[in-house]
C-alpha cells in the first residue's frame, strides 16, 4: 500500500549572521546549511496495517508524512501511495488519502461542525449515500452528537480531534495519516479515538500510518512500529520483538507471607522494599521469572507475584541510547 | 464548472461564518462610511481652496473616487483576506489545502468574505449617482459596458496586486509590510486624478505599479478629460487587468511549488 525507498528531504536553512546590521545582511544573503531532515528511509506499509510512527521531536516524523500526503516534494528516493506519485499526482493522491493534524484543524472554524462536513461531501465528490451511512456511524461512535450543530471554535482539543478525524474518513480513504492525534487529548476522548481507529481499520480495511509521542497510542493501536531518529531508520518491525529486543530490563514484585530482611538473588539486583513486598529488576538474557521465583521461594514463603514489563517509553530511550 | 460550483459552496460557509458575528457586520460597515466621508470631505476641502485640481472639478473628483470604491468593493468583499497568506504559512496552515482534491488557489480564495468590501461598494453607488447627476452623464450602452467592464477590470487589478504581493510571503516568509505599502500608495493615489503628478509618477503607475487603469484613465475616457501619463494606453483598462492576472496566477503557481519544495 505504501513503499518508500531511500527517501530523503533535505531543507536549506539561511545562516544567521551576526554583528552589525545583521537583520540587513541577511536580507541580502543567501548562505545556508542544508539539514537533512529525512535521510535515506526505506519502509513500506501493508494494506490493512497500523503502523506507529515514533521518534523524538525533529525526527522526521512529520516530514515524512508531508512526503507521504503529497505537502513536501522529496528531495531524492521514491515514495508511492497505492501505486500514486503523492507529490507528482497531489490530486490523485488527495482522493484516496485522510490526513489529520492533532494540532491543526482543518475544519471551519466559525461554523457548525455539519457545515464543514457539507462542504467535504462536495470537496471530494461524496455520494448521498456513503455520506449519509458514514455521518450516521461515525457520530455516534465518536461521541459528536452533542457537538455537531456547535462551531468548531467552541469545542475542546478532544472534540476537535475527533471531529477532525470524523472528517478525514468521510470520504473512505484507503489510507489514513494521523499526525500526533492524541496530544494534549484528555483520556476519555482518547479512548473514543483509539476504539475509532481500530474499528474502521478492521471494517473498512484501512491503511493507518500514525506519528506519536504517547506510548499507549501505540499499544493500543499497533501491530507494527517504526522508529526514526535525526532523520535515520532505527527500528521497524513488530511492537513484541522490539520489546524483546530493547525491553531487556524487566522486572518482578514478590509479596512474601510475612515481612522478610534484605536478601541478595543470582542475576537480579533488589531495586525497592516495602512492606512484604519486594522489587526485583534482571536482565531478560540473564534469568527467567521462574527461575528467580524457585530461587527466591526455596528460601521464604511466597505469597504472590508480578512480572513487570518494560514500558514503551523506557524501550525507546534504550534504543536510542544502544545507537 | 464544477469548480465554480464549489467556489459557491465555499462562499456560503464564509457567510455563515460572517453571520456568527452579527455586531461586526455594523460596525464594520459603518467604520467604512466614515472613513470615506473623512476621505472625501479632505478632498473637497482641496477643490474648495483650488476649484478644480488639474482640470478636474469636485463632482469630476468624486466620480473618479466612486469609480475606485465600486472596484475597490467588489475586490474587497471576495478577496481583502488575500493577505492572510502570510499567517498561512507562517502557521503551516496552507498544509491543508495541498491534502485535498481541490486547487488550492480555490480553497485559499473560497475561505472568506469581508464586509468591508460592501461600505466601499455602497460608498462607489451613492458617490457615483451624486456625480453622475451634477456631471449630466448621457452614455450610450457601449459607453455604460465600457463602464462595467472598466469596474470589474479595476477590481481584478486589485486582486492580482494583491495577489503578487501576497505570494512573495512564499519567498520572503513575511510579506505584509511590503503589501502595507503598497495598499497605503494605492488609497493615497486614487483619489486624485494622475496627471497632477510628474512625468516618472505617471509613467510607474501606468507601467510597473499599474494603479492607474483602477478608475484615472477609465474616467478620463468615460468622462472625455485630457489624459496625463501614456496617452495611447488609456483604454487598455481590461487588458492590463488580463495582464496582471496573468503575471499574478504565474507567481502564486510558483510560490505554490516553492512551498511544497521547501516546506516551512
Amino acid at each position: 500500500m505504501i513503499e518508500v525507498s531511500h527517501l530523503v528531504k533535505e531543507f536549506k536553512i539561511p545562516v544567521q549572521k551576526k554583528g552589525r546590521f545583521a537583520a540587513v545582511r541577511n536580507l541580502f544573503s543567501s548562505e545556508h546549511t542544508i539539514k537533512r531532515a529525512v535521510d535515506d528511509i526505506t519502509f513500506s506499509v501493508d494494506d490493512g496495517e497500523i503502523v506507529g510512527f515514533i521518534g523524538k521531536n525533529g525526527a522526521g516524523k512529520s516530514t515524512t508524512i508531508k512526503m507521504l500526503s503529497g505537502i513536501l516534494q522529496p528531495t531524492s528516493g521514491n515514495v508511492t501511495v497505492d501505486g500514486i506519485k503523492p507529490f507528482e499526482q497531489r490530486m490523485e493522491n488527495a482522493k484516496q488519502i485522510g490526513v489529520v493534524f492533532g494540532q491543526k484543524t482543518q475544519l471551519w472554524w466559525d461554523v457548525p461542525l455539519i457545515e464543514s462536513y457539507r462542504l467535504l461531501k462536495e470537496i471530494y465528490k461524496i455520494e448521498d449515500g456513503t455520506y449519509r451511512k458514514n455521518l450516521d456511524r461515525y457520530i455516534p461512535m465518536l461521541d459528536l452528537e452533542e457537538v455537531i450543530n456547535k462551531p468548531v471554535r467552541q469545542m475542546s482539543l478532544g472534540q476537535r480531534v475527533k471531529a477532525d478525524i470524523c472528517a478525514a474518513l468521510l470520504h473512505d480513504p484507503k489510507i489514513l495519516f494521523l499526525d500526533e492525534p492524541t496530544i494534549g487529548v484528555d483520556v476519555v476522548s482518547k479512548k473514543y479515538l483509539h476504539d475509532f481507529i481500530s474499528e474502521i481499520n478492521r471494517e473498512k480495511g484501512t491503511t493507518v500510518l500514525l506519528t506519536t509521542h504517547d506510548m499507549g497510542d501505540i499499544e493500543k493501536l499497533c501491530s507494527r512500529v517504526v522508529v526514526i531518529d535525526s532523520g535515520h531508520l532505527m527500528y521497524d518491525g513488530d511492537l513484541e520483538s522490539m520489546v524483546q529486543k530493547f525491553g531487556v530490563i524487566r522486572s518482578l514484585m514478590i509479596e512474601f507471607d510475612e515481612p522478610v530482611g534484605d536478601f541478595q538473588v543470582e542475576n537480579a539486583k533488589l531495586t525497592r522494599s516495602e512492606g512484604n513486598r519486594k522489587w526485583f529488576s534482571f536482565h531478560r538474557s540473564e534469568a527467567t521469572p521462574m527461575e528467580l521465583i524457585r530461587s527466591i521461594g526455596d528460601k521464604y514463603p511466597v505469597h504472590d507475584i508480578e512480572i513487570i514489563e518494560p514500558d514503551i517509553e523506557e524501550i525507546v530511550r534504550k534504543l536510542y541510547e544502544s545507537k | 464548472m464544477w469548480n465554480i460550483r464549489l467556489y459557491g459552496h465555499f462562499l456560503r460557509v464564509a457567510i455563515l461564518g460572517k453571520a456568527q458575528y452579527k455586531a461586526d457586520f455594523f460596525v464594520g460597515i459603518i467604520s467604512v462610511l466614515i472613513l470615506n466621508a473623512v476621505n472625501l470631505s479632505l478632498i473637497g476641502i482641496l477643490v474648495y481652496n483650488f476649484n478644480t485640481l488639474g482640470n478636474w472639478n469636485i463632482w469630476d473628483l468624486l466620480f473618479l473616487y466612486s469609480f475606485w470604491m465600486l472596484s475597490r468593493g467588489i475586490y474587497g468583499v471576495f478577496f481583502w483576506h488575500l493577505s492572510d497568506l502570510e499567517e498561512m504559512i507562517v502557521g503551516g496552515t496552507l498544509d491543508a489545502y495541498l491534502i485535498r482534491p481541490v486547487s488550492p488557489f480555490l480553497q485559499f480564495i473560497g475561505k472568506d468574505i469581508s464586509y468591508t468590501g460592501v461600505g466601499d461598494f455602497l460608498v462607489g453607488v451613492l458617490g457615483f449617482i451624486l456625480a453622475a447627476a451634477q456631471i449630466g452623464i448621457h452614455w450610450n450602452m457601449g459607453q455604460w459596458a465600457y463602464f462595467v467592464i472598466c469596474v470589474l477590470s479595476g477590481a481584478l487589478i486589485q486582486v492580482a496586486i494583491n495577489l503578487i504581493g501576497a505570494s512573495l510571503c512564499f519567498w520572503t516568509t513575511r510579506s505584509n509590510a511590503a503589501m502595507n505599502i503598497a495598499e497605503r500608495f494605492t488609497v493615497l493615489m486614487q483619489q486624485y486624478p494622475v496627471n497632477i503628478f510628474g512625468k516618472y509618477f505617471q509613467i510607474f503607475v501606468t507601467c510597473f505599479l499599474p494603479v492607474a487603469f483602477i478608475n484615472y484613465y477609465p474616467s478620463v475616457v468615460l468622462l472625455g478629460k485630457a489624459a496625463g501619463g501614456i496617452k495611447m494606453w488609456q483604454y487598455f483598462a481590461p487588458f492590463v487587468a488580463i495582464i496582471m492576472l496573468a503575471i499574478a496566477a504565474v507567481v502564486w503557481t510558483k510560490g505554490i511549488k516553492r512551498y511544497t519544495g521547501t516546506g516551512n
